[in-house]
């Protein structure tokens, strides 16, 4: 999966979670999404753990910049 | 299982609660309960519940339960659900010394017995209580099992304290969140980075199935209990079909897999000892859906356990519906259990408030199917459970038997009713008094009497009191009424009270006690019956009761029967 697949692939599950239809780019920050709380933040990295089929460390969950951050986090845990 | 992931159940979020009931709910955690609470309040919608949510602050549970002007108070919940978590439990263990640790079961359970002490205290609220997932630190291994300083050791031991607790306390009742946890495997309920990282004790997916059987509890507590199952019989009750196969053939006990209907069967018996009632609903003729009943040497229930009976060609919709009328109780308590996925979807369409369970294709998975769906939650239990069992059973078959024949004559006389009289029964005394004291409908003066009252007045040469016991060929009803008599110096009798028990109405009950008081007026030499009829506002159905018994009418409710004059009434009562 590159990196424009996987932006697809969020862009369903952010949809899915926060109930709104989301347009993901490499450059979105929680700041970008009012939905994108602390709450739901934890909702989407279990979710993405979950349709992915990867496990992120607790350091992780918290230490991502952006969306272009977490792709390339994602690709690298897919490809292991 | 709940079957909803976390994000299936908090979609249920977007639904209308405002129809449901609402119920005012505190949660107390010493974990983030943020999620826990979108998952109850999400799970109220199967429920049709609307949760009222009250969260207290983070890890602050000591504060709201001890101290007397707390807001957990001021939001008067009528249900509090404490959860302390595993991992809490475990750093205050850590941090004692080894005797301490020895000894740490004990000292907690009696911090929870002072903690739930203050809360009943305060409030008339319902505690839920969640027990403590049983994580073993493996510190001692294995042996940690025999060593009284090992977390496991103490945290097993905490979860039975727990139980003794909940035994002697009937606000509080107990989550099994260590069964449910152990059912689901603890890798899958515990993901540390969650707690590290946010505080969250366990997985999201995992509180989802936490907060169904929470609500559980929460509807039954609100009087939603499920009261009936009702089965099938060829491929639900025994392996094949007792029509085609014959009752040599039928898998149950040795033959074939017939162990897991056996072991089924077994389950279903245990409920019927707590009470529950069974109902058979089969597509069969009648006499051939019970041979197994009467013959089948390793069937486990026997026409004794079933409530219901109904075996025929009629569609099982409208057997049901018969069922749900004999035994005049809700669809909302009852449970279908049939392995035939047409008939269960033909009974969800046609009776939507019905539960219908899936039922899994292999038989040997019914049981641990249909048990893990914890169908049955009770918020009681006494051994006189299993005897409205009987009871229900009882009624059922004099409904049965009602409809079976055309007249009333051909009821009454079917039922063989056998009554007794007594007079002044010294036996009876509480039973006599407390029928006149639980009466309200047939109660001709509401004159409530003591044990006491009852003791001196059969004592007096002034007073006669008649008690009257019933049975009929379904069972015994016991003491079923008591009439008592004030006798004059110049042998007038006055009816002082009468009380019936409203479950034998319309039997002629009645009639063969005015008989039976009018042949012992006779016998003594009195002359005149008196009565009077006292409205309470609850007895308006025995207003009219002295003039069906052809008293006549002096004004005022009140009555007189000449006994010269008494035609002794027909009635199917014998002695």
């Amino acid at each position: 999966m590159n990196k424009k697949e996987i932006i697809q692939w969020l862009d369903l599950i952010f949809t899915e979670v926060l109930d709104k239809e989301i347009k993901l780019s490499e450059t979105s920050t929680s700041t970008d999404i009012e939905e994108w709380d602390s709450i739901n933040h934890i909702t989407l990295m279990m979710e993405i753990e979950n349709k992915m089929n990867i496990k992120f460390t607790a350091s992780e969950m918290h230490s991502l910049q952006n969306i272009g951050e977490l792709c390339i986090l994602i690709e690298k845990k897919m490809k292991n | 299982m709940s079957g909803y992931s976390f994000l299936e159940l908090k979609k249920k979020l977007k639904n209308d609660y405002g129809e449901f009931p609402k119920i005012d709910i505190a949660v107390l955690g010493d974990t983030s309960t943020q999620f826990f609470i979108q998952a109850l309040k999400a799970s109220g919608y199967d429920f049709s519940l609307n949760l009222n949510l009250y969260e207290s602050d983070f890890d602050n549970i000591d504060q709201e339960i001890f101290s007397k002007d707390s807001s957990l108070y001021s939001y008067q919940p009528s249900v509090i659900i404490i959860w302390h978590s595993v991992q809490k439990l475990k750093e205050k263990f850590y941090k004692l010394t080894d005797s301490e640790k020895e000894k740490f079961a004990e000292s907690y359970s009696n911090y929870l017995s002072e903690m739930f002490g203050v809360i009943n205290s305060r409030t008339n609220a319902k505690i839920i209580y969640l027990n403590y997932i049983e994580s073993n630190d493996f510190i001692f291994g294995n042996y940690g099992l025999k060593t009284k300083s090992s977390f496991i050791y103490q945290v097993k031991k905490i979860n039975a304290l727990l139980m003794d607790i909940a035994c002697e306390n009937d606000s509080l009742f107990l989550c099994d969140i260590s069964t449910l946890a152990n059912n689901r495997g603890i890798n899958n309920v515990i993901d540390n980075k969650l707690y590290v990282t946010s505080k969250l004790s366990v997985k999201l997916d995992f509180l989802a199935e936490l907060a169904l059987n929470i609500l559980k509890i929460i509807s039954t507590i609100n009087g939603q209990i499920n009261k009936c199952l009702i089965l099938d019989l060829d491929n639900t009750l025994w392996g094949g079909v007792i029509g085609d196969d014959g009752i040599d053939n039928i898998e149950i006990g040795d033959l074939g897999i017939g162990l897991a209907f056996t072991q089924f069967q077994v389950w279903i018996k245990e409920l019927v000892k707590r009470g529950i009632i069974i109902g058979i609903c089969s597509k069969n003729s009648e006499d051939v859906a019970k041979q197994p009943f009467l013959k089948h040497p390793d069937m486990v229930l026997k026409l004794d356990d079933i409530s219901i009976f109904v075996a025929n060609w009629n569609n099982k919709a409208d057997n049901i519906e018969y069922i749900k009328s004999v035994l005049n109780i809700g669809y909302d308590s009852m449970i279908f259990l049939d392995d035939n996925p047409f008939e269960r979807n033909f009974v969800r369409q046609n009776l939507p408030s019905i539960k219908v369970p899936e039922l899994p294709e292999d038989p040997a998975e019914y049981l641990s199917y249909v048990s893990s769906l914890n169908l049955f939650e009770t918020v009681s239990y006494s051994l006189n459970d299993a005897k409205r069992t009987q009871q229900y059973q009882e009624n059922a078959n004099r409904a049965i038997f009602q409809r079976s024949v055309t007249s009333e004559e051909d009821y009454l006389s079917g039922l063989n009713m056998q009554a007794s009289t007594e007079i002044n029964d010294l036996s009876q005394i509480s039973r006599i008094a407390q029928l006149t004291q639980r009466s309200n409908q047939f109660n001709l003066r509401t004159i409530r009497y003591t044990d006491f009252d009852i003791k001196s007045l059969m004592a007096s040469l002034n007073y006669r009191i008649f008690s009257f016991k019933l049975n009929d060929k379904f069972g015994d009803y016991g003491l079923i009424s008591v009439v008592i008599i004030k006798i004059s110096e110049d042998k007038i009798w006055f009816i002082e009270n009468w009380v019936m028990s409203c479950r034998v109405l319309k039997r002629g009950v009645e009639e063969f006690i005015i008989n039976k008081i009018c042949l012992e007026a006779r016998l003594t030499g009195c002359k005149e019956l008196f009565a009077e009829f006292s409205p309470s506002g609850k007895n308006a159905i025995v207003e009219k009761l002295y003039s069906t018994l052809g008293f006549s009418e002096l004004g005022d409710n009140r009555y007189k029967l000449t006994i010269e004059n008494f035609e002794f009434f027909k009635v199917y009562i014998n002695e």
